[in-house]
């Protein structure tokens, strides 16, 4: 008996401060060291982040009344301006932050999606429609898993589509900020992206099949 | 065929990608061929490509966000001869100039007139139709602006896209010349000249304030300059106004909250540099043509220096709002001391924090840099150290402002010294210092003023007002960010107990906003902290706020989000009891949270999940009391726990251990009964009388019923004394009044039933007459108008109305309100219709609740007859 408003997270509502592994360093200084090339600062960054995203994503997610849809960028910027906006990080800092934020809301979505499609076995199993891809936040369990698998295909082949697709799609930046983290110039990543899209539209449709080789 | 720009070999093919580019790239009638003709006799290659471009122009609009060009709006219409050949209104895109925070900036052309456009296509969700008139009307409005100097709006339009969508676009004149920065860089002008080039900027702005419109995004990028043939430089503005019909029309994410929250960080930070103190502040309406003079100021300094006046590049967003409020400009001559004097002097005054000490025009400004170019003497003089004195005190606003909250403390009887402000001020104490006082102030504003307010007849429009005048200075608190955790947490549980008082005034979105803010401040804080007691403490407050939010949605909401904010406190505390111990305030929390999540479960029907509920929160408030004998707030918990379950009895139909259970609460609460005790306490006295009344009355004891029923009704009218707006006790004494109503008529005292009754339904209207009543005044009232006696008194239509708005309002999960519904049905003779809202009632009980469903059952089939 759930109605509609009961949320969109009613069976992953885990504690997530609790379940944080403890930190001592706080999301800043973990910033600031990553910038500085800190392996193990940027590691420790995106547990911090999976909970943070979580506990925004689970409470904007119950409290948005139906017909406003929520964007994954609102909530990476929210989550940056909570986690960060206070207080002094260096400008590099940022480029870590939107690359966990995205990892961290693709790996909240992906791995949400699974524990629910793994629990209710839909009875018949309808083609993906791609276009249900519109916000990583509101697609169809079915569509994100399959978008997951097709971006596993296109990292094989092309590792940078694969971020590009990472943070423009799940974190919701803008291309001006995604060619300044990739390190190349804005028009070549709207080509990338171009590319991208079509390539995964391709197999989400069905329609590539075998992986056509040349000899 | 060459695509070299790619630092990086593709693990797949990489001609497919370069030819895709090289198709997509050509008009649209040669694509096939070229195609073909880079293909060659490689056909899997053909296919490959036809497919991937397929597959691009299959591709939605929304697909993954939408692709570049096409900016989330569907406004780009392939035209009919095919790709590659796109129209956005009249205009046939050419190519991307750019994509910014607003949209994406197209170069176009048009037929009649020919000539090449800018089109600014909007990145928006526009609400309505009324909203896209606004957007045109004001367009048409910018667009009467003629000035060589000022960028050309052409029209403003809305496409319609393929998903029944809009997306507004501008038509504006295409600028040829680079932008300001581009052009400082690149021809390095004098300093005479570049005195010169701001003024005729300036002058240009100044034309525009004439017309009423402020660009307020005034910035390098925002301004280019042309050369003439001639060899000189003008200097031409873009986006007049935009800024403001893009605010107005709704494009900036409403309830973002303040301009620093917006999503949109890119553009933002390429904007705040030049925003003026008022604009960072988030006062729209503070906004005016000084504003503009202000971002002047700031690139003047630019132009000349190389630098900021403000170092905010490259900070985090609320930082850079604060350095922009509060810091001290550079002086230009640290920089270069050639600027000594006048130009420094314009630099400063154009930047003024306080926009009365600005030049009070852009052509002000203008002719002081004219003047200067002439080697006249500038109207501007030096700020003078009074002057900067003064700025001080303004700066310091919240202080001010609590000083003037103060005295009007003093004036309705609370005692409060000021002294400890006023030293502070002298001594310019430490920001902590001050925290501390101005958070001090606030508490003792929100605790005494508020408090002596309640016991004021008619108290309720000033308390709401001190309520809302105070709220700003919690939510100011808890954006500061104090190292002492004593502190950060003043902010926060002032919040908390700002979002209860306006809850108890009946301001439900005003409580729900409050205390979301105390939620992202605690997570916020949560986030920052290491292990140990600063984070169990947080984590208490986290646990804290969550069972308000759960309350104020179970009062004025949707039940099923109040369950799980109960269910989300109850996760918070949970481990704190569990590492410190039952009988602590997180313990006390935490039965709260479990006895509330009962009170919902039982509200939706689950009556054994909240007799899990009330037992586990029983145990918790046993702990407590066990552990503080004497407190009076300890044993009034046990008993709210007893009363739940002898509720829950009562409905179970176990009329004697529902006796049982609240005859022992009444009488645990009776010996609280003295003449000084807070309403909130008669409440719950009362409350206990009530209870055990209905139970009585239906157990057939009516004379027994009439007496807990006076009792209750005597002490509820005592707290409503008390508290004239106590919304609860109003509520409560409407039900009372009509179980009273019902007992006297059935111990036959019918005249007296009918005063009781009579005062009950008036009492249930003037909760109706509130503009917008809540939802449980609807359904209270509801009940009242259908369950008073005699029955010549009821109003079935009226009660059907509200319990049908409530229902609506409230997510239409509450069993109670159906009940309510087919009862009011079923008097107005429609038997059929309460049959099926009966139906809704025996679907929201849980299919364990036996007892509840046998009796809906039964219920069912009387209508149903």
């Amino acid at each position: 008996m759930m109605g509609p408003k009961t949320g969109m997270f009613p069976d992953v509502r885990m504690p997530h401060h609790a379940s944080e592994p403890p930190h001592d360093r706080p999301v800043t200084e973990l910033l600031a060291a990553a910038a500085r090339g800190e392996e193990e600062a940027a590691s420790r960054l995106l547990p911090l982040l999976y909970g943070e995203l979580r506990a925004l994503a689970e409470s904007r997610l119950r409290r948005t009344p139906a017909g406003n849809t929520l964007q994954a960028t609102a909530l990476v910027h929210e989550a940056y301006v909570r986690l960060v906006g206070k207080s002094e990080v260096a400008y590099e800092g940022r480029g870590h932050f939107f690359f966990a934020a995205a990892r961290a809301m693709h790996d909240i979505l992906v791995e949400r999606a699974r524990r629910r499609a793994s629990r209710v076995r839909s009875e018949a199993t309808r083609a993906i429609d791609p276009e249900l891809l519109g916000d990583p936040l509101v697609a169809p369990d079915e569509e994100l898993l399959a978008l997951h698998q097709a971006m596993e295909t296109l990292r094989e082949r092309d590792a940078r589509k694969h971020e590009l697709v990472l943070l423009r799609f799940f974190g919701g930046l803008e291309f001006a900020a995604i060619a300044e983290l990739l390190g190349v110039s804005e028009r070549t990543v709207m080509r990338d992206w171009r590319f991208a899209r079509a390539f995964l539209h391709e197999i989400l449709s069905g329609d590539r099949g075998d992986e056509v080789t040349r000899d | 065929m060459t695509e070299t720009n790619h630092p990086y070999t593709p693990a797949g093919d990489a001609d497919t990608e370069a030819i895709f580019h090289a198709v997509l790239d050509a008009r649209a009638d040669e694509g096939a061929a070229l195609l073909a003709r880079l293909c060659g006799e490689d056909m899997i290659l053909k296919a490959r490509i036809e497919s991937l471009l397929g597959h691009d122009r299959q591709a939605g609009e929304g697909f993954l966000g939408g692709l570049a060009e096409d900016a989330l709006t569907g406004a780009v219409e392939g035209s009919p001869d095919g790709p590659g050949s796109k129209q956005i209104g009249r205009y046939r895109i050419l190519r991307v100039l750019g994509e910014g925070g607003m949209g994406v900036v197209y170069e176009a052309e048009q037929d009649h007139p020919r000539r090449r456009v800018a089109i600014k296509l909007v990145r928006s969700a526009f609400a309505s139709r009324s909203v896209l008139a606004r957007f045109e009307r004001e367009a048409a409005a910018l667009g009467r602006m003629r000035h060589p100097g000022i960028a050309q709006i052409y029209e403003a339009g809305t496409a319609s896209d393929a998903g029944g969508g809009s997306a507004p676009y501008f038509a504006m004149e295409l600028v040829e010349g680079p932008s300001l920065d581009v052009f400082v860089r690149e021809r390095a002008p004098g300093v005479r000249m570049l005195l010169g080039l701001v003024a005729d900027i300036a002058e240009i702005v100044q034309y525009a304030h004439e017309r009423g419109v402020v660009h307020r995004d005034l910035k390098p990028a925002n301004i280019h300059v042309e050369t003439a043939p001639d060899g000189s430089w003008h200097p031409k503005v873009l986006d007049f106004g935009i800024a403001r019909i893009m605010e107005a029309t709704g494009t900036d994410t409403a309830g973002a909250g303040p301009a620093s929250l917006r999503t949109d960080m890119g553009q933002l930070l390429g904007t705040l540099p030049y925003m003026s103190p008022e604009q960072v502040a988030g006062e729209p309406e503070a906004i005016d043509a000084r504003s503009d003079v202000y971002a002047l100021g700031v690139l003047l300094f630019e132009l000349l220096s190389g630098k900021l006046p403000l170092d905010v590049r490259g900070r985090p967003i609320a930082e850079a709002a604060r350095i922009i409020r509060d810091g001290d400009p550079m002086r230009l001559s640290t920089i270069d001391r050639a600027f000594r004097g006048d130009i420094e002097t314009i630099v400063a005054r154009a930047m003024e924090k306080d926009p009365d000490r600005r030049y009070p025009s852009a052509a002000a400004m203008a002719e002081d840099l004219r003047r200067h170019l002439r080697d006249a003497p500038i109207l501007a003089r030096p700020t003078s150290r009074i002057e900067q004195a003064m700025k001080f005190v303004r700066r310091h606003r919240t202080l001010v402002t609590a000083a003037t909250l103060v005295i009007l403390a003093t004036s309705t009887g609370a005692v409060v010294s000021t002294g400890a402000w006023l030293r502070a001020e002298r001594e310019r104490a430490s920001a902590e210092r001050r925290y501390d006082i101005a958070s001090e102030l606030s508490e003792l504003i929100r605790r005494d003023v508020v408090d002596v307010l309640n016991r004021v007849p008619d108290g309720r429009a000033i308390r709401l007002s001190l309520l809302r005048k105070v709220t700003p200075f919690y939510e100011e608190l808890s954006r500061e960010r104090p190292g002492d955790p004593a502190r950060i947490r003043t902010a926060w549980l002032g919040l908390i107990a700002l979002g209860r008082d306006y809850e108890a005034v009946g301001e439900i979105e005003l409580a729900r906003r409050t205390l979301e803010q105390a939620e992202v401040a605690i997570r916020a804080a949560l986030v920052a902290t290491g292990t140990g007691t600063d984070r169990l403490l947080f984590q208490e407050d986290l646990g804290w706020a969550l069972l308000h939010e759960g309350w104020v949605e179970h009062r004025g909401g949707d039940r099923s989000v109040a369950r799980e904010h109960y269910a989300d406190a109850i996760r918070e505390l949970s481990p704190i009891v569990a590492a410190t111990g039952k009988a602590t305030s997180a313990g006390e929390k935490l039965a709260l949270a479990r006895r509330r999540l009962g009170d919902v479960l039982n509200d939706s029907g689950d009556a054994s999940g909240a007799e899990r509920e009330y037992l586990a929160a029983l145990e918790l408030d046993e702990a407590c009391a066990a552990a503080s004998p004497t407190s009076d707030e300890a044993r009034m918990n046990v008993t709210r726990t007893w009363r739940r379950l002898g509720q829950l009895a009562r409905q179970q139909g176990d009329l004697d251990a529902a006796r049982r259970w609240l005859a022992r609460t009444v009488e645990a609460r009776d010996r609280l009964n003295a003449p000084a005790l807070p309403s909130a306490t008669v409440h719950n006295i009362a409350v206990a009388h009530q209870d055990l009344g209905a139970v009585e009355l239906e157990a057939g004891a009516a004379a027994d019923a009439v007496r807990s029923l006076r009792m209750g009704v005597e002490l509820l009218e005592r707290c409503i004394e008390l508290e004239p707006t106590d919304v609860l006790s109003i509520q409560q004494l409407a039900s009372c009044r009509m179980l009273l109503s019902t007992a006297l008529e059935r111990s036959g005292a019918t005249d007296a039933a009918r005063l009781a009754g009579q005062a009950a339904v008036d009492l249930a209207k003037s909760m109706l007459a509130r503009s917008d009543p809540s939802v449980t005044n609807r359904a209270v009232a509801a009940s009242v108008l259908i369950e008073v006696s005699p029955t010549s008194l009821r109003e079935p239509a009226e009660a059907l109305r509200q319990i049908e708005q409530a229902i609506a309002e409230s997510g239409g999960e509450d069993l109670t309100m159906w009940t309510t519904k087919a009862k009011a049905l079923h008097q107005l003779g429609r038997p059929a219709d309460a049959a099926d809202a009966q139906q809704r009632v025996l679907e929201l009980l849980s299919p364990h609740d036996s007892r509840r469903r046998a009796e809906a059952e039964a219920q069912l089939a009387v209508y149903r007859k």
